[in-house]
Order: C-alpha cells, then sequence, then structure tokens
C-alpha cells in the first residue's frame, strides 16, 4: 500500500514538473527584428485550424516563409475543427511540447492569456500603426498587444446574384435596413426561392441585437452573462425568427450547412463572415456582399480575427515571432489576402489589388472594409468560449422552435452566468 | 513444462510492459490528478476531495451522469440481447449464414468516423434514408439530432450495430453448447421458448455475464467519436456522456484536473455496476442450480 503511495507520488510528481519550469528560461527577446531573415535557423512548429482553403493559403505562406529563411525548417499543422485545435494545442502544453505559434481567433485566446503562456508579440518590424483598430484591441491586455492579429473580418448578407435575377428580386442597397431585409426575403419567398440562411448563434444573434440598439454580454472587459432579454435583444431575434419562416429553418439546416446550401444556390442570402469567400469561389457561384442591415442603432457587425500567439516556451522565440510578423507583411500578407479568406489587418495590405481584386467576387469587396467602422467585438476572457457554447446549444434549441424566447432569456442567463463564473 | 511456461512469461513481457508504460501508468497519474486542479498551462494544485464536491454541485456533470446511465441502460441490453439473438439464429452451418455473419460482423470494424458520416446522411431529413421513405409516405421526419430523445437514441443506434464482437463470441459459446441437451429437451416436448429458458440461457449466462460487464465498460467508449462529431453532446447536452464530457473538460476547457476526476468516477462507477452484477449472477447460478 505504502509502496503504491509512493509509486503515485512519484508519477504524479514527474508528470507535473514540467510545469514548474521556468518558462522564461527557453529565451529572452532577442535584438533580432521580426521579419528579419538575417539569422534565422532550426526548425519552427506552427499550429492553426481553419476550413481547405485557409490551410491552403497558410500552406503557402509556411513555403513561402521558409524559402525566405532556408535554414529554417517549419513544420506547418493544420486542424480542420477550432475545437481539436484547441484539444491539441491544451495537450501539446501539458506535454511540455506546444507548438511555437499558433493561430488563435480573439474569443478563444483568453485562457492562454490569462495563464501567462503567451509572450507578447514583438512589434519591432510590424508596423502595429497602420493596423485596424478593433482586432489590435482584441488580441492586447493591459494595453500591450499580446498576439499579432491576422485579419480583421466581419459579417455580412451574401446575395446569390443569379436567384436574385431568376426570381426578379431587386439586389439590396448597401444602406438597407431591416426592413428591408424583411421585405426583400418576403419577395424571394413569394417566387418560391428559400431567402436567407445563417448559423443560429452568437456569430448570428450578436450584430443584430447590438444593430437593434441592445447588448449582446453585459460587459465586453468583465462579463458576467449573455443578455437577451432587453427588448432590443428580443425584437433581434423576432427578426430573425420572421427571417427564418421565410428561408432556411432548423430541419433544412440540418440536412445542408448553410453555407453548403449559399454555395449549391439552394438559398439567395447567407450571413455570414468572409471566411466563406474562398469556398464559394472555388462553387462558382455568382456572389456579392452586403453590409448587415441598419437597425434602430445603425449596422453594427462582429469582429472576426485571428491572430498569432508564440508560446513563451518556444525555443526558437525569434523564428516563431518573425513568423507571426511575416504572415501580416508584404510577403505572407498577400498571400492570405489573395486567397480570399482573410481581410487584411493592415489598412495598406487591405486597400491593395491583392485584397480588392476586381475580377474575383466579391466584386464589392470594399463593403469589408467598410464594416471595419462598425465592428464591435465580444469579450477575449478565459471562459468566453465556454460561455458562448452554453448560449448557442440554447440559440440552436430556440431556432429549432424548441424552447420559447421567455425560457431562452432565463436559460442563457442562467448557464452563461455559470460558465462566465467558471 | 517447466520451461515452457517460463517460455510462455517471456512471451507475456512485452505485452506487460506496454501496458503498465499505457495503460496503468497513465491511469494513475490520471487518478492522482483527479485530485488537484490543472489546467494544463501551469502547475497543478492540490485541491483533494474539493474537485469531487464541486462536481457534484455542477449541473453539467450531473446531466452528464444521467445521460451515460440513460445510454448504458439502452444499450448494454440491446447489444448483448441483439448478439444473442443473432448468434441463435445464426449458429447453424447453412448457405449464405456466412455472409450474413460476416455482415453483422462488419459495422464492428467500421473506423468511428466513417460511422459518424453514415449516420449523419441516414438522419439527415432531407436527403437522408429515413427522410425519403417517411416523405414519400407524406409524413418526414424532422431535425432528429436536434432533439434530445432522437439524439439519445442515434447514439444508442450507433453503439448497437458495433455489436459485432460480442456477436462473436456468443457465436462460438452457441456452437459449443451439447447436442443431446438439446435432443433430450425435444423428447421432454420442449418448445422453442423452453429450451432457450432451461438450456441455452443457464448454459450462457457466464458469458452473457462477462460480455454484459464487457460492454459496460465498452459502449461508452464505442460512442465517444461518432458522438463527438454528430452530436458534439448536444442538443442540450443529452448526449454528453462521462467520457465526452471529461475530454471536454480536459481538453478544450483546461481544466485537466476536472477531466481526470470525472475519468476516476467513471472507471470507479463501472467497477461498482459490474461488482453488482456478478453477484446477481452469482445469486442466479446458485438459483438455477438449486
Amino acid at each position: 500500500m505504502r509502496r503504491t503511495a509512493l509509486l503515485m507520488t512519484v508519477l504524479l510528481a514527474a508528470a507535473c514538473g514540467h510545469g514548474a519550469d521556468d518558462p522564461t528560461a527557453a529565451g529572452q527577446p532577442s535584438p533580432t527584428q521580426a521579419g528579419s531573415s538575417a539569422a534565422l535557423s532550426g526548425s519552427l512548429r506552427i499550429q492553426a485550424a481553419g476550413g481547405e482553403g485557409e490551410l491552403k493559403a497558410l500552406q503557402e505562406v509556411v513555403a513561402a516563409f521558409e524559402a525566405a529563411n532556408p535554414r529554417l525548417t517549419v513544420d506547418f499543422t493544420g486542424v480542420a475543427e477550432q475545437g481539436d485545435h484547441l484539444a491539441k494545442l491544451t495537450a501539446g502544453f501539458a506535454a511540455g511540447n506546444a507548438p511555437d505559434a499558433f493561430l488563435l481567433n480573439y474569443r478563444r485566446v483568453g485562457a492562454f492569456l490569462e495563464r501567462q503562456v503567451v509572450d507578447p508579440v514583438r512589434t519591432s518590424g510590424v508596423d502595429v500603426a497602420d493596423f485596424y483598430k478593433a482586432p489590435v484591441e482584441a488580441f492586447s491586455r493591459g494595453g500591450t498587444l499580446q498576439c499579432l492579429p491576422q485579419n480583421a473580418s466581419s459579417s455580412v448578407v451574401y446575395v446569390n446574384e443569379t436567384l436574385f435575377a431568376k426570381a426578379g428580386v431587386p439586389l439590396p442597397s448597401a444602406d438597407w435596413t431591416a426592413d428591408d431585409l424583411l421585405k426583400t426575403a418576403g419577395a424571394l419567398a413569394a417566387k418560391g426561392v428559400e431567402s436567407i440562411a445563417f448559423e443560429p448563434g452568437t456569430r448570428t444573434v450578436a450584430p443584430f441585437v447590438w444593430s437593434a440598439g441592445g447588448e449582446y454580454v453585459d460587459s465586453t472587459d468583465r462579463p458576467t452573462r449573455i443578455t437577451l432579454g432587453s427588448p432590443e435583444a428580443r425584437s433581434a431575434l423576432e427578426l430573425l425568427t420572421q427571417l427564418q419562416r421565410s428561408g432556411f429553418d432548423a430541419r433544412q439546416r440540418a440536412a445542408e450547412d448553410p453555407q453548403d446550401a449559399f454555395g449549391a444556390g439552394h438559398v439567395a442570402m447567407l450571413v455570414d463572415s468572409r471566411r466563406a469567400v474562398p469556398g464559394l469561389r472555388k462553387a462558382g457561384v455568382a456572389f456579392d456582399v452586403r453590409p448587415l442591415p441598419k437597425g434602430a442603432a445603425g449596422s453594427v457587425s462582429l469582429l472576426a480575427s485571428d491572430g498569432w500567439c508564440v508560446s513563451k516556451a518556444s525555443k526558437n522565440l525569434d523564428a516563431a515571432h518573425a513568423f507571426a510578423a511575416f504572415t501580416v507583411g508584404d510577403g505572407g500578407g498577400t498571400v492570405l489576402a489573395e486567397s480570399g479568406r482573410s481581410v487584411p489587418v493592415s489598412k495598406a495590405l487591405a486597400q491593395s489589388p491583392a485584397f480588392l481584386a476586381a475580377h474575383k467576387a466579391p466584386e464589392t469587396a470594399q463593403v469589408f472594409l467598410d464594416s471595419i467602422g462598425t465592428l464591435r467585438r465580444l469579450p477575449n476572457v478565459a471562459n468566453q468560449n465556454e460561455a458562448e457554447g452554453a448560449a448557442d446549444d440554447l440559440l440552436e434549441q430556440y431556432f429549432a422552435g424548441k424552447l420559447p424566447l421567455a425560457e431562452l432569456v432565463q436559460e442563457v442567463d442562467r448557464a452563461t452566468a455559470a460558465a462566465y463564473a467558471g | 513444462m517447466t520451461g515452457y511456461r517460463a517460455g510462455l512469461r517471456w512471451l507475456l513481457l512485452p505485452w506487460l510492459l506496454g501496458t503498465l508504460l499505457l495503460v496503468v501508468g497513465p491511469a494513475l497519474i490520471t487518478a492522482g490528478f483527479a485530485f488537484t486542479r490543472y489546467d494544463a498551462l501551469s502547475p497543478p494544485q492540490l485541491a483533494g476531495f474539493a474537485v469531487f464536491r464541486d462536481l457534484w454541485s455542477d449541473v453539467e456533470f450531473r446531466r452528464a451522469l444521467v445521460s451515460t446511465l440513460v445510454i448504458v441502460a439502452l444499450a448494454v441490453p440491446l447489444r448483448v440481447g441483439g448478439g444473442l439473438l443473432l448468434a441463435l439464429l445464426l449458429h447453424r452451418r447453412r448457405r449464405l449464414d456466412a455472409a450474413t455473419r460476416a455482415a453483422a460482423y462488419a459495422p464492428s470494424v467500421v473506423p468511428d468516423v466513417a460511422i459518424a458520416l453514415v449516420w449523419l446522411w441516414v438522419v439527415n431529413p432531407v436527403y437522408g434514408p429515413i427522410g425519403l421513405i417517411t416523405s414519400a409516405f407524406g409524413a418526414g421526419i424532422g431535425a432528429v439530432l436536434l432533439d434530445p430523445a432522437g439524439a439519445r437514441l442515434t447514439v444508442v443506434a450507433i453503439s448497437v450495430l458495433s455489436l459485432g464482437e460480442g456477436f462473436l463470441v456468443l457465436l462460438a459459446a452457441r456452437r459449443e453448447l451439447p447436442q443431446p441437451l438439446y435432443d433430450l429437451a425435444r423428447t421432454e416436448g420442449a418448445g422453442v421458448l423452453t429450451e432457450f429458458r432451461l438450456v441455452t440461457l443457464p448454459l450462457l449466462a457466464p458469458v452473457l455475464g462477462l460480455l454484459t460487464a464487457r460492454d459496460l465498460v465498452v459502449s461508452l467508449q464505442v460512442v465517444m467519436v461518432p458522438t463527438l462529431l454528430l452530436t458534439n453532446g448536444g442538443p442540450l447536452g443529452a448526449t454528453k456522456t462521462l467520457p465526452l464530457l471529461a475530454y471536454e473538460r480536459g481538453f478544450r476547457e483546461l481544466e485537466l484536473g476536472d477531466g481526470a476526476a470525472i475519468a476516476l468516477l467513471l472507471t470507479l462507477l463501472t467497477g461498482l455496476v459490474v461488482a453488482v452484477q456478478f453477484r446477481l449472477l452469482r445469486r442466479w447460478n446458485r438459483a438455477v442450480a438449486t
């Protein structure tokens, strides 16, 4: 018995040992300028999650970075699902084998920042002043930029030009309102066209609540709950419910992913961020984009932004920071902008032909840049992922008609308060 | 003979080493982590039984415990009963039976991801076979995976279809049962049901007991990956079983201490259920013998 206890103690101590390592011992910031390729050598492990188009673009960026740094080998791991990406990162950190740099959405980064395992980004060599403000704020803590934002996307409405033309319904204007959206959806439905599809979760609901003049979370910096009880939030939910009646309902969403349905020409409008573009280009559908319609508080969109974080325990900090800088600079940033997946975080790159290429859909890519001025963000605290997950489960039930509005409001309040409290 | 036995022990050595290194060691470490607050990013902090107290007051844990018990209560009898039924139907050597046996075993060798994809299609309300057939009769189905009961039944169905290993064991066991006993029962005028109750069931009871114990352990494991891909534990936690919650807490929510505690509780719970089951089986055996 004593021997068993001793064995357990030894094994536990061995397993805990790595955590006691001094994270700063692995390397101190060197004066090497980020992005400089002069003295980079050794190996680098990079991990990111994304769709097929995004991962392909990132592989091209890695190849370009390797070409610019011939003495450096980069091992890139692409993961399809965000959840698996997080699981792999956690396992990596637990085993003392985390990647040198990893790409994370600002809504998922909080846990890593709070545990101080991220080496704050080195801004020398990176023109952060040229970056859009919203993503920089989203990846900052205590006034310090922690991870290097790579993109600054927003939620928009994709429109299928062919289906609109077939139904004889005019394409909406850029300054349309929520009423216009309802009328457009009704006109399309009257012609037998499925009007609109959206994901029944935070990414859709939050901007509609904000546009109606409400708050989705009680505080961006110190959130305690997701709030859907205000009249504005209720009116936003009712608007989306009405839209669902003339468009994709829960049964159709269960049969076909909204983005796939739009790409296949089964639905005329889609609420999504820039991430849909590579897939829609590949599908060959004739599409364009419009900003989210104006509500009582104007048109407000949701920031979707991923950033490169560098592990404090990286044994090649210089190269990891240089890689992060490369992805937003002229080299990597241009590749990502041309892929269609990303709205560059750098204003100069966003205004360049690489992003605004007129020959590639969407024709009015400027909509993404105009929307940046209307962006709001969700919290970047440690438990944001769990709070959103809890709210999304309930919203899915609400949009499936299985949860009345009053119950949704109560349950979201209870579940997200518990999630934020940890 | 001694040399032969010593040789066997040497043959066993790699397996023992592998088990110690890959199963016993990690299990002991996990048991240790169960008493800590550990987020994988910073060193674990000893918390003792407070971890378990907190889990007990955690709504999500209680919901997962209920989901686990419901799914096990449905899946295990169906898996063992289904395996037994197939074994009894297919134990005779007849034409086409080999193909039927292969068909019964086949789902057990299909990879988890493929099973999840197949079931996504099966329960697809518009393009899936059930949706198409019911629509042809003017009925149709809704979003099965958005309904807690529908999602749970889907998980149970996935578990039941992968009953191949149990079926094979029961098939072999049934073929070993002495034919004279059946001849005697028939001479005495026993029908099929009496024959099953008085001959087959008592003789197969030890195997059935072992398979039930095994199924209590594996029925949750075989559905974990398909469930993760199909429902991700939803809707509203209806398919979030304890293994899935342990994975989610440990690797998605950076609460490895909680994940380890859930794994330890699951192990203890399984052990308890298996112990109770063996006790009942022993009592039943004694009753049959007398």
